[in-house]
């Protein structure tokens, strides 16, 4: 009696462990990442030309309209990403939450591009380009992290 | 029937927990200590170009909330790998469990 009870509870904990797997969060997003590490790189290209620009004698060669390829294509890319976030599951708060504050960043910096960015020798602006960065940086490795499946290597 | 040992269990449980913890603490510290002194540096460098009047409030008000803006994704982004630390260890242990009762079922009814 005692051995069949036994039998009933190892196999209740069996289909209970092989049915039941948490899920904190949602899962890793391919084409999240792969658009944002392309954001990444498109923006460093776009602020190297844009800090040569910046720091010469020339007032008029970092004009916005003078950058707009770069910002409407920069635009497609906060669309595209923003509506991706639409369709990921109830788990993806903090992936939702990221891409707005990425968004909010880009729109910081466009606006501060907008409003003139008047030529400094004594002011790189590194910190835009470290916060942008760092912005894009935090998606990206949470991402990674979203990969990994959660499996023991017993 | 084959004895299902809980003592190997929980060891075994106990030490994936020990990795699983270990590494994620190798992977997020240095992100989290490089951008953590880069949002410093950036803070110091803003003050002293308001200091030295080469830039105006407005300016400095727009530049920080970007930093901010930035820093709240990073803490976000450590939140997020300590949810997935959390998941990757609920599972792993199920998984041990799993694998320790499927042991013992089979030596004991090998038809399973």
């Amino acid at each position: 009696m005692k051995k069949r009870s036994l039998y009933l509870l190892l196999l209740f904990g069996l289909f209970f462990s092989a049915c039941f797997t948490v899920k904190f969060i949602t899962g890793y997003d391919q084409v999240l990442d792969q658009t944002v590490n392309k954001m990444k790189k498109d923006f460093n290209l776009h602020f190297i030309k844009l800090s040569r620009t910046i720091q010469d004698t020339d007032p008029g060669n970092q004009q916005f309209e003078k950058f707009l390829d770069y910002y409407d294509n920069l635009q497609a890319d906060l669309i595209t990403i923003k509506d991706r976030t639409k369709f990921l599951d109830g788990k993806a708060g903090i992936v939702k939450q990221q891409i707005q504050n990425l968004d909010s960043a880009f729109r910081i910096f466009m606006n501060l591009h907008k409003g003139g960015l008047p030529d400094r020798t004594n002011d790189d602006r590194h910190d835009l380009r470290d916060a942008v960065n760092s912005a894009i940086d935090a998606v990206v490795i949470l991402q990674e992290a979203l990969k990994t499946t959660g499996k023991s290597n017993q | 029937m084959a004895e299902f040992n809980i003592k190997e269990v929980l060891n075994d449980s106990l030490a994936f927990a020990k990795q699983e913890l270990g590494s994620t603490f190798k992977k997020v510290k240095p992100f989290a200590e490089h951008e953590f002194t880069q949002f410093a540096e950036n803070a110091l460098f803003l003050a002293q170009l308001k200091l030295r009047g080469i830039i105006e409030n407005d300016e400095l008000a727009s530049r920080i909330n970007l930093q901010k803006v930035a820093m709240a994704n990073v803490l976000l982004a450590i939140k997020g790998i300590g949810i997935v630390t959390a998941q990757n260890l609920v599972n792993g242990i199920l998984d041990i469990v799993t694998k320790a009762i499927k042991k013992a079922i089979n030596i004991a009814i090998p038809i399973l």
